[in-house]
């Protein structure tokens, strides 16, 4: 087990990487690439196909936003964890995560880190992780309004799409939509550098407004679907929910 | 596929807690329980004979997440425990009491695998 204090052993400065961010890890010899699973200020996790050889110390990575080219490039950085994953289907390739701490970060590398971050949505201080309960406390109360914004669109995009709904589900989403409502008018995470939008506010309380309510009903002139591709957008929610089968079952 | 399945969420944050609570209940339709502190488990375990599924936060007041799970276990050794906020050295040092750890628990996507792997596809290992 890493020890209570280790980077991924942190959730509160820690946040979800977009689809398609991915990371180039290399040294003079080779290089690999993974996908990136979050970054915080001090490190990230990432999943790779082992190739031929663990990561080390002495490897250099570069960070790149896949939508925007956004990149951070040649962190140095030690190794934390780098485990086997266990695949749930057989695969021909082997899967490894790997936690990794940055190390002595140059002030251009810590402000082009924290620069990419808040171009995911997340309000964060190049100055350095939280320093303060309160202001830990703070971040993991965005991060969780953020995730149900996420639930929200999720739920309505099923609920649109026919999926059906039962009581429990019902009540989960009308709990959620009721927290972003009560939420939304005192956030600040929306409102911040180039993911300030007005206009994404403006639809995400449409959608908490149909879904604090069932049967749901749509406020506005503005259809329901609009709001979900709005958000999903600027949000970047993942649209598929071919892998929520489940979700089929009420 | 747990069939009405029984789902418990244990967190000494309310905000987190409930979070999971609605992220769960919205994914299975059923009725899933917060608690706050090992008090509540325990007294479910002896009140409603417990749960199948157990995520719980690694650190509670007075007991470790891990040393909750192997107390769950001892009474219901066939349920699932799910860990918070930490992630195993590497798998042979993985805690065979645990059966998964939940690196990102505000993560939807994350909340949702545990439900396709634990619930829909009843793969314990």
């Amino acid at each position: 087990m890493p020890s209570s204090n280790s980077p991924d052993s942190r959730r509160s400065n820690r946040y979800s990487a977009p689809a398609g961010a991915h990371v180039r890890v290399f040294d003079a010899d080779r290089e690999f690439g993974g996908f990136l699973i979050d970054v915080s200020l001090n490190g990230l996790a990432f999943e790779y196909v082992f190739l031929d050889e663990p990561l080390k110390e002495g490897h250099r990575i570069d960070i790149c936003s896949g939508k925007d080219d956004l990149c951070v490039e040649n962190l140095p950085f030690k190794v934390v964890f780098d485990v086997q994953m266990n695949d749930p289907e057989p695969e021909p390739v082997t899967w490894r995560r790997a936690g990794i701490q940055f190390t002595n970060l140059s002030d251009v590398q810590k402000r082009q880190l924290a620069e990419l971050i808040r171009c995911w949505g997340y309000p964060v201080d190049s100055e350095g992780p939280p320093a303060t309960c309160q202001d830990a406390e703070g971040k993991l109360g965005n991060e969780i309004f953020l995730s149900r914004i996420k639930l929200l669109n999720i739920a309505a995009k099923a609920y649109l799409g026919g999926y059906p709904y039962g009581i429990y589900r019902e009540a989960a989403i009308t709990r959620n939509a009721r927290a972003i409502l009560d939420h939304l008018p005192g956030q600040k995470v929306l409102r911040f550098g180039e993911t300030h939008s007005p206009l994404l506010e403006k639809h995400i309380s449409r959608l908490a407004a149909g879904f604090s309510v069932f049967p749901v009903k749509s406020h506005g002139s503005l259809s329901l679907e609009e709001s979900i591709d709005y958000v999903s957008e600027h949000l970047r929610v993942d649209k598929n929910l071919t892998k929520m089968a489940f979700l089929k079952v009420a | 596929m747990i069939e009405n399945v029984k789902i418990m969420v244990i967190s000494p944050e309310a905000e987190i807690r409930d979070f999971i609570v609605d992220v769960m209940e919205f994914s299975v339709n059923r009725k899933v329980v917060g608690a706050q502190n090992v008090r509540e488990v325990l007294d479910s375990l002896d009140a409603q004979g417990g749960a199948d599924v157990f995520i719980c936060a690694d650190s509670l007041p007075g007991m470790s997440g891990r040393e909750l799970i192997a107390r769950i276990k001892q009474k219901c050794p066939h349920s699932i425990g799910i860990l918070m906020d930490l992630v195993p050295d590497n798998i042979e040092m993985s805690d065979p009491l645990v059966d998964a750890y939940l690196e990102r628990p505000t993560d939807p996507r994350a909340l949702f695998d545990l439900v396709q792997r634990f619930v829909v596809d009843g793969k314990k290992s």
